[in-house]
């Protein structure tokens, strides 16, 4: 298998699928930021948020996705809703474009080894839209464990809080799961990149409890990994709105000497606002949604790896799609791999 | 006034005798423990008698209590012993190392007309009272999860008796119970438990417990011996119209920090108990600011202490029943088979 590094002119063209989901605008501002990518084509199924996309960022809209793919593009972010990532995927790489997807990658296991295939396949890179991975913070934490400062990594306590996003997110249909699904594959994804190891087995608690929807808003996993190391997580949607942020990524990492403890989103000013009768937290950190766009850009032109591939997204969705099962059957459930 | 025995002058014997001195109803008249000298240092912080054999104690008629603060493995034979002497009994908790030792002590206790409290001291937290009032009172709607932690060093005991879990009962045992009481008490019975812990031999021990209430609320409990630096707890509940969190390392009133070493002290001088995170232990190192929660009438020790009095003499019933301490046990119990054999594990 052979990528083709596709850029002729040192500049990445790059097209948007879809906006559905939120982070769509956040990964155009970092492409219309960026020196060396240039926004070149939107598509969304939705006419408005399409046409109200490409005025926001001065690229042409197309009602039809093929006619983007057919367009001077190098690369297409995906953001679609999840349950569609696998048609838009596809027909990208059949065109001979590199995908970053947005995370889940997919909905169910089949969906994602397709995509993984059919990219390997056309020789384009397929990349998952694991951003928490080019937080300094992470970055940092990774590289204390890899230097061995906490000795060997026995166990991970980690949370991925989050709001109730409403909207398709709990339309199953279209996000293929809740809270579960949508916020275990960030940190299961990190939890397989610090332990440099695969997840072997996982027990979950999964319920909807906190909010009117008819899907899972919260629920805990435990996830142990093939040379001993275990690790849960809180993956609910357990914010309030009136939580002075989104939500959080933690991980307590308990190593034989020692202890790294990671709160992704801690670099905050407290903001108390008058005028939104609220306080908030104002993030000042590093814009990682940027890092995880130029890491992607950086791997159309130069043919390098990009930090998370198709297959590391696959292996996070298979985490979150085990810890379904577990919580269906009350019991621990084996992964069985999927390539 | 209270005539007070005692038993095992380790961290809480003299924990315990600070808030009976201070409680101005009762008065510490013996410190037993093996070890002559802890009992005499002790002894002469409160004008009582040291003595290593609790038989004069025991057999002083005036003595109406007995505090059991002894290692765990220990608590059956010597609460068994104070109860047959016809002393009532506050024991530190666990209870015991067994459900079945626990029931035991209840029923000679009860059998020998003596009551019986175990020290599960953080129902009388003033943080965690509240968390449990803005729980039971709906303040935040449905409950959809809670996230209880307990982490610090491991704990130095007598002859290292926490290293052996044929003693201690291990972390699940002997720290964990303090998160698992808290879960009964707010949201009634446990149904089912899963939990992996590791050991190592630094020593550590470091476990997560996630937690299926009866109720449908789903808990996750962090247990940790592996955590150099100070002790501390946080917790978090979610609920479908509000939340509450607290880090026990962010609630701090009052900080010293000073050129040479002094003394430290922290909440209810609670140093080195599995719950009172304050105090550094003894002063740390000049330039290193050791954090106080100082509480006078909600010190939760004293008011623990003074329920306890007020048991005995028959004007209240204590927070905690000797069968809430037994049900924390099995849930510790449950949680340490899931550990062991990679099974879910019901609670009865």
């Amino acid at each position: 298998m052979t990528h083709a590094t596709g850029c002729r002119r040192g500049e990445v063209r790059i097209g948007m699928v879809s906006f559905a989901h939120m982070h769509a605008y956040s990964y155009a501002r970092a492409v219309r930021s960026m020196a060396g990518a240039t926004l070149a084509g939107i598509a969304d199924d939705s006419e408005e948020r399409g046409q109200a996309a490409s005025r926001e960022f001065g690229a042409p809209y197309y009602r039809d996705v093929d006619k983007l793919f057919a367009a001077d593009i190098d690369a297409v972010i995906v953001c679609s809703e999840n349950a569609r990532h696998r048609e838009h995927v596809v027909a990208a790489a059949q065109a001979g474009k590199h995908v970053l997807c947005e995370k889940p990658i997919a909905t169910t296991r089949e969906d994602a080894a397709a995509m993984v295939k059919e990219c390997r396949a056309r020789g384009v890179r397929l990349a998952t839209a694991f951003p928490v991975r080019h937080a300094p913070p992470i970055i940092r934490a990774k590289h204390l464990i890899d230097e061995g400062r906490i000795g060997k990594v026995l166990a991970v306590s980690g949370t991925n809080h989050g709001r109730m996003p409403g909207g398709w997110f709990i339309d199953r249909a279209l996000s293929g799961g809740g809270a579960v699904l949508d916020h275990t594959v960030h940190v299961a994804d990190l939890l397989r990149w610090f332990l440099a190891d695969e997840a072997e087995r996982v027990y979950a608690e999964v319920d909807t409890r906190m909010h009117d929807v008819a899907i899972d808003d919260c629920g805990t996993l435990c996830i142990e990994f093939r040379n001993g190391a275990f690790a849960t997580l809180d993956p609910s949607w357990s914010r309030p709105r009136a939580y002075p942020t989104w939500g959080d990524v933690t991980m307590e990492i308990v190593g034989t000497s020692g202890v790294v403890s990671v709160d992704v989103f801690a670099q905050v000013l407290v903001h108390a606002s008058d005028p939104q009768n609220a306080v908030l937290y104002r993030h000042w950190g590093d814009d990682m949604d940027f890092a995880l766009v130029r890491d992607f850009v950086q791997a159309v032109r130069e043919g390098t790896p990009p930090a998370a591939s198709g297959v590391d997204g696959m292996r996070a969705l298979e985490i979150a799609l085990a810890a379904y099962e577990s919580a269906r059957e009350g019991r621990p459930v084996e992964l069985s791999w999927t390539d | 006034m209270h005539k007070v025995a005692i038993w095992g002058a380790g961290t809480m014997g003299r924990v315990h005798a600070g808030c009976y001195e201070r409680s101005e109803e009762a008065r510490v008249a013996y410190v037993i423990d093996q070890d002559l000298a802890k009992a005499q240092e002790l002894a002469s912080t409160c004008e009582a008698r040291a003595m290593t054999d609790p038989g004069v104690a025991l057999s002083d008629p005036e003595v109406d209590v007995v505090d059991v603060c002894l290692p765990t493995y220990l608590h059956r034979q010597s609460v068994e012993q104070a109860a047959r002497s016809g002393k009532h009994i506050l024991c530190e908790k666990p209870a015991a190392l067994s459900a079945a030792d626990a029931k035991a002590m209840i029923d000679t206790c009860r059998a020998c007309g003596v009551k019986l409290g175990i020290a599960h001291v953080l129902r009388y937290f003033p943080e965690y009272e509240m968390a449990r009032q803005m729980i039971t009172s709906g303040d935040l709607g449905q409950i959809g999860t809670v996230r209880l932690s307990r982490v610090g060093p491991f704990p130095r005991g007598w002859r290292d008796w926490y290293a052996d879990e044929a003693r201690s009962g291990g972390l699940l045992l002997d720290l964990s119970i303090h998160d698992f009481d808290f879960l009964r008490w707010c949201f009634g019975p446990v149904d089912h438990a899963y939990a992996r812990k590791v050991r190592n031999d630094r020593p550590l021990e470091y476990a997560l417990v996630v937690v299926r209430m009866k109720n449908g609320v789903i808990a996750h409990v962090e247990g940790s011996w592996a955590h150099p630096g100070p002790f501390s707890y946080r917790f978090e509940v979610c609920g479908s119209s509000g939340m509450i969190e607290y880090d026990s390392l962010k609630a701090r009133p009052l900080s010293i920090v000073t050129a040479a070493p002094t003394g430290g002290g922290g909440r209810g001088n609670g140093q080195g108990t599995d719950t009172g995170s304050g105090g550094g232990g003894g002063g740390g190192a000049p330039g290193v600011a050791v954090p106080e929660s100082p509480l006078r009438d909600r010190e939760p020790y004293l008011r623990e202490i003074r329920d306890f009095l007020a048991y005995v003499r028959g004007e209240g019933i204590p927070r905690v029943l000797p069968e809430d301490a037994v049900a924390a046990l099995e849930i510790s119990l449950a949680a340490t088979r899931s550990a062991l054999t990679g099974k879910v594990v019901s609670v009865s």
